[in-house]
């Protein structure tokens, strides 16, 4: 079973959309703070989707699911469920 | 003893730019007016004259593209911004409202009747400075409001809205540090560019292989250039977020608005006895390059476009065109179609505008797309204050020309969501933005 923790959607952001990601980026830190657009958002549902077979629902494309690596833990862990 | 000329910044122009050039030349071709838009924002309290001439001449100074001229580069044949000019200030006018007591000399019938002055432009001599022009109105007692005329070539929305945000820094810290203009500069050579342009080529032709529709029917035209917005109260607006959220999370607002504006588009087309044909919709995304201090750019334009089709049954209602438009970017983000674009508008940069705008034209029988559209978020960042008042609302005023010759467009300020219809009075009527008036309020508000 792939690794679904807050790190490492950390990592995904970091090598999909924001490169520049700190190293130490906390799991509740903010990805809109640190740039994350809307683009990045659609780029994000793409991977989650390559990458975990998950599809995301248009009604789970909010700022709160995507906000932190916390968040895309939490909403991927759900999906699995 | 040997001297150095004094280097001289240029700026060369985005993929998007190169676009907005030729839409420009469009413009002035029909009436010799250009690509500009206005933009509102009305204020509390009482306007600083003297203060707000010193932003005028402050911008200018730190700001050199505000002086800017577009110019072509001989070799290459890439345009590029040349600040070169004279940092003049920024042309400021005040007036007041007849009735209102101030100092003002210049009196005014009303706010609209300078709107309506301002939209129908300037003849365009040169493409240098101005690029900017300010008017401060005093509309009542405790409440003004001021008006920014700005030119396409140089300014998007959102730009525009960073404008406004550093105005309003400057006001507060006359040391604040601007935003600095990062060079966006694309070294690929012009066969790469090819290449990489394909399947984009491909997804165009596609586009134009079936007729698509728009309010000026494929042909160039002229016409007094109007704009007609409504904005809706806080409670208004919250309630129109409920009915959104049934569709769709809030990342999903760039579809909604976007499907919004075609459904509103249907409502016209369908009056007219044109059903079942399809709807091109364009929809740019901003990709805002920052500066060394992580400030975003506020000049040129910078957006990935993106290109749909929406058909017939696709426009069911807001819900199914919102998830159609939003399969259709999973799609082209997939297939990288936006870099592709963006591949295609850097090579056809260095075409005049004319040529660029007649293939454009040629593959789509005579059409470019079936409106415009842009939704620009909260203004300013959600900037609640102006140069030393409380920001009532502020809304955008585009100008466009034919083709398409109408938008549609969304903004929000201070909890208020505006939808804003821009268009060519030769190609949409009054009474066609009223049933688009009421297309929106049954959409959003279930009227």
């Amino acid at each position: 079973m792939p690794d679904t923790s807050p790190s490492t959607m950390i990592s995904l952001v970091r090598e999909t959309v924001l490169p520049d990601l700190p190293a130490d980026f906390g799991a509740e830190a903010d990805f809109f703070e640190a740039g994350l657009d809307s683009m990045g958002v659609m780029q994000l549902v793409m991977f989650l989707e390559e990458r975990f077979a998950k599809k995301v629902e248009p009604e789970e494309l909010s700022r709160a699911n995507f906000r932190s690596g916390k968040a895309l833990a939490t909403l991927v862990n759900e999906k699995a469920a | 003893m040997s001297t150095t000329a004094p280097v001289i910044p240029r700026f060369p122009v985005t993929g998007t730019d190169g676009f907005v050039i030729a839409l420009d030349h469009l413009a002035r071709a029909a009436d010799g007016r250009g690509l500009d838009a206005l933009t509102q924002a009305d204020v509390r309290g009482q306007p600083d004259e003297a203060r707000l001439r010193w932003l005028a001449g402050e911008l200018s100074e730190r700001m050199p593209l505000l002086h800017a001229t577009l110019r072509k580069d001989g070799l290459l044949a890439v345009p590029y911004w040349e600040c070169s000019g004279d940092a003049d200030a920024i042309p400021i006018e005040f007036h007041r409202v007849r009735g209102v007591t101030g100092p003002e000399t210049s009196q005014i019938d009303s706010i609209s009747d300078l709107r309506a002055l301002r939209m129908r432009g300037h003849q365009r001599v040169s493409l240098g400075p101005p690029h900017i022009r300010l008017d401060v109105v005093r509309t009542g007692d405790q409440t003004w409001s001021i008006l920014m005329l700005w030119s396409h070539l140089l300014l998007d929305g959102t730009g525009v809205e960073l404008l406004f945000k550093h105005m309003d820094e400057l006001w507060h810290d006359p040391q604040a540090v601007s935003p600095q203009q990062p060079s966006v500069s694309d070294n690929r050579p012009w066969w790469k560019l090819f290449q990489e342009s394909e399947a984009c080529g491909r997804h165009l032709i596609k586009l134009g292989s079936e007729p698509f529709v728009s309010a000026s029917k494929g042909r160039l035209r002229t016409g007094r250039r109007c704009c007609f917005w409504e904005t809706f109260s806080p409670e208004e607006t919250a309630k129109i977020k409920i009915t959104l959220g049934r569709i769709g999370g809030d990342m999903m607002r760039t579809f909604f608005y976007a499907a919004l504006a075609a459904r509103c588009h249907q409502a016209v087309f369908h009056s007219r006895g044109q059903h079942g044909l399809s709807y091109a919709v364009p929809m740019p995304v901003q990709q805002r390059p920052k500066d060394a201090n992580g400030r975003a750019a506020v000049f040129q334009n910078h957006m990935a476009m993106f290109f749909f089709i929406l058909k017939e049954n696709d426009l069911a209602d807001l819900g199914t065109a919102s998830k159609a438009l939003m399969r259709q970017h999973m799609e082209h983000l997939k297939l990288k179609r936006h870099l592709s674009f963006n591949a295609m508008q850097l090579l056809m940069r260095r075409m005049p505008g004319k040529t660029m705008l007649d293939l454009v034209r040629l593959g789509q029988r005579g059409e470019i797309a079936s409106f415009y559209h842009a939704y620009t978020g909260n203004f300013g960042e959600g900037m609640t204050t102006f140069c030393g008042g409380e920001i009532v609302n502020a809304v955008h005023m585009p100008t466009l020309c034919a083709p398409p010759g109408s938008g549609l467009f969304v903004s929000e300020c201070r909890d208020q969501l505006t939808v804003t219809v821009s268009h060519l009075d030769s190609c949409l009527s009054e009474s066609e933005t009223e049933l688009m008036r009421e297309r929106w309020r049954s959409d959003l508000l279930g009227e």
